[in-house]
């Protein structure tokens, strides 16, 4: 328990019982401003060890969801935990590394002072692992942070989140602002937490990144979820983007009968159209006019991600 | 509701066997040492202008002093609500007493401590706020009403560095020209405190409605009426007999009626004041616990 007048968030040695229990959850989760609602009945759950990625547009949720996750807004309803607790008690906070989308300090202060009071408030037993942090980063710490580029004040924003060595990291937009040296190195700081057992959540508009390293992924709509899974699973579930040219041109009604599929254009022999689900039903209905050329669009991240965001896809999709 | 303690420690390993931080009290004070570091030179800047403020003051009471039936002859044509106003009612202004009081508490330094304390009790919460640098220290291990604390005590430490460093320049100097006789020795400490109960009394209404709303324009504006309408009531309280209840009111009637260079600080003009500061300051914090934090 305390020492040094300090306090001790529980101890390893003490936890007897080692479980997979969700780290970071929130459970039916609404949240409005004034009129504006920011999320509406969202949950999430970050396991330990497990990177899970949260995507969406500007004003989509993302940030609300994770100020809401740490305690800095009230839910209206629904439930909010981080390691089974309230993220806002200190014992919690202790074990948790959050980097702001906006990340700013005092700008008349050195870098090195300010590690230095997070370091203190933190219990005083950081400087090692900050400095290497800071040796990872290549980060001058004697400069004042105004004195930074945006990119240097983002890599003080990465060492203080995780100079504590948390078990759960919030990261909003962490590689923002860096050149591509510095955004592999921050997803592989990153990457090593989750190896030795930390969750993490993080949102991010680089798609491919999100990729790279993210165990799951969450898609954000204008507050609600819209899907959910690994990228492999939203890669199956999403719409399939084909383009077709046959040898005849068909009637525009050969489409109609084949369930789940949406005709985005017919110019003569070349039929655009997207698919949800099997596309043999269409193919079969093609058959009769000589299929000469088929287009299948990608299935990564990036197409599932604006499959949603593109206005059916985004209707069409429920919460997955 | 799971525990805490059934997920295991994933930090470095000479960390795992738990995670030290500092407890509520502590963190406060932390955090308030750190606010008062990252202003030590607008600290000393204040302090040197408040100090040369003290030195002009000194420097001119000799030629107030022989000036003193004229100038108090004038003071007798002012309506009472002026003197009142202006600290002239007990003394005469070529007596020490008279010419502190009406030259300088009822005034300068008062009006120089509260631009100052003004704006830190916006900064220390909403100010923050909207800069983007609150966010940062609550991700530490501190509660949001131990933060809220220790960046009070900051505020109130600054605000009486600067008073103290004001009344030390004064303390020093006034003997040189006379200006201290028929005073007590501690007659300007005690006119110090008094000075600085009147000041965070009114800064702190500006900190509990910066903490309470998050706006920093809400917290100046508020902050700024009040000192204007406690003001204002003095003046209209002591012209207007039947508005006589604003003027008692008015907590800058409370520091100029009484005479606080010769007596000790006293309820009205120092215990009161702090305690109305100290429970604004306690509402401030309790509503800044329960509100959503500003983007």
């Amino acid at each position: 328990m305390a020492e040094d007048g300090g306090h001790l968030a529980p101890a390893a040695a003490e936890r007897a019982t080692v479980t997979s229990m969700t780290a970071l959850s929130m459970t039916e989760v609404t949240k409005s401003y004034g009129r504006t609602v920011a999320l509406s009945d969202f949950s999430i759950g970050v396991e330990p060890g497990e990177i899970v990625g949260l995507l969406g547009e500007n004003g989509a949720g993302k940030t609300t969801a994770m100020r809401t996750l740490l305690g800095y807004l009230n839910a209206e309803q629904g439930e909010v935990a981080v390691l089974g607790q309230s993220p806002r008690d200190p014992a919690t906070r202790a074990r948790i590394g959050y980097l702001p989308g906006d990340f700013r300090l005092v700008s008349n202060q050195r870098v090195s002072t300010v590690l230095k009071s997070f370091d203190r408030l933190r219990g005083g037993c950081w400087a090692t692992e900050t400095q290497r942090l800071v040796a990872a980063l290549e980060l001058d710490t004697s400069r004042k942070f105004g004195q930074l580029s945006k990119g240097n004040r983002q890599k003080v924003g990465v060492v203080a989140a995780l100079m504590h060595a948390p078990d759960v990291l919030v990261l909003d937009e962490p590689t923002s602002g860096l050149d591509p040296v510095a955004q592999r190195t921050v997803l592989e700081l990153v990457d090593a937490r989750r190896d030795v057992g930390a969750a993490v959540l993080f949102s991010s508009h680089i798609l491919s990144e999100v990729e790279d390293i993210a165990d799951r992924v969450t898609i954000l709509r204008k507050g609600h979820k819209v899907a959910e899974g690994t990228t492999t699973e939203l890669g199956a579930a999403a719409l399939q983007t084909i383009d077709v040219v046959l040898d005849t041109p068909p009637p525009a009604d050969v489409f109609d009968a084949c369930e789940g599929v949406t005709l985005d254009s017919l110019e003569g022999v070349k039929a655009s159209f997207r698919v949800a689900g099997s596309a043999a039903a269409v193919m079969s209905a093609l058959a009769p006019y000589g299929i000469a050329r088929i287009d299948t669009g990608r299935h990564d991240l990036d197409a599932v991600f604006y499959g949603y965001y593109s206005a059916e896809g985004g209707d069409d999709h429920g919460t997955n | 509701m799971a525990r805490t303690d059934s997920i295991p420690s994933v930090g470095a390993a000479d960390h795992t066997e738990g995670r030290h931080y500092l407890a509520g009290p502590r963190a406060a004070l932390a955090i308030a040492g750190q606010m008062v570091a990252e202003r030590r030179r607008s600290l000393i800047g204040y302090s040197i202008g408040m100090a040369a403020l003290m030195a002009l003051m000194v420097a001119v009471y000799p030629s107030i002093r022989d000036t003193g039936e004229e100038l108090d002859a004038y003071a007798e044509s002012l309506p009472e609500a002026f003197r009142d106003a202006f600290g002239l009612a007990a003394d005469s202004i070529a007596s020490p007493a008279g010419y502190l009081m009406s030259q300088l508490y009822s005034n300068m330094f008062p009006i120089i401590l509260l631009v100052l304390g003004i704006a830190l009790a916006a900064w220390v919460i909403a100010g923050s706020e909207a800069e983007g640098t609150l966010e940062m220290l609550l991700a530490n291990p501190v509660t949001r009403v131990w933060a809220a604390v220790g960046r009070v005590i900051g505020m109130w430490v600054l605000v009486a560095l600067v008073t103290v460093a004001g009344t030390l320049i004064l303390a020093l100097t006034s003997p040189l020209v006379g200006l201290d006789e028929g005073l007590p020795w501690w007659g300007l400490w005690s006119a110090g405190v008094a000075t600085y109960a009147l000041v965070m009394l009114q800064a702190s209404l500006g900190f509990a409605v910066g903490a309470a709303s998050g706006s920093r324009g809400m917290a100046i504006a508020a902050a700024t009426v009040f000192v204007v309408l406690g003001f204002a009531a003095q003046l209209v309280g002591s012209a207007a007999e039947s508005l006589s209840w604003l003027r008692d009111a008015s907590p800058w009637y409370w520091l100029l009626n009484s005479n606080p260079l010769t007596e000790a600080p006293g309820l009205l003009n120092t215990w009161i004041p702090l305690a109305i500061a100290l429970v604004l300051t306690a509402v401030g914090i309790a509503w800044f616990d329960r509100r959503d934090l500003t983007a």
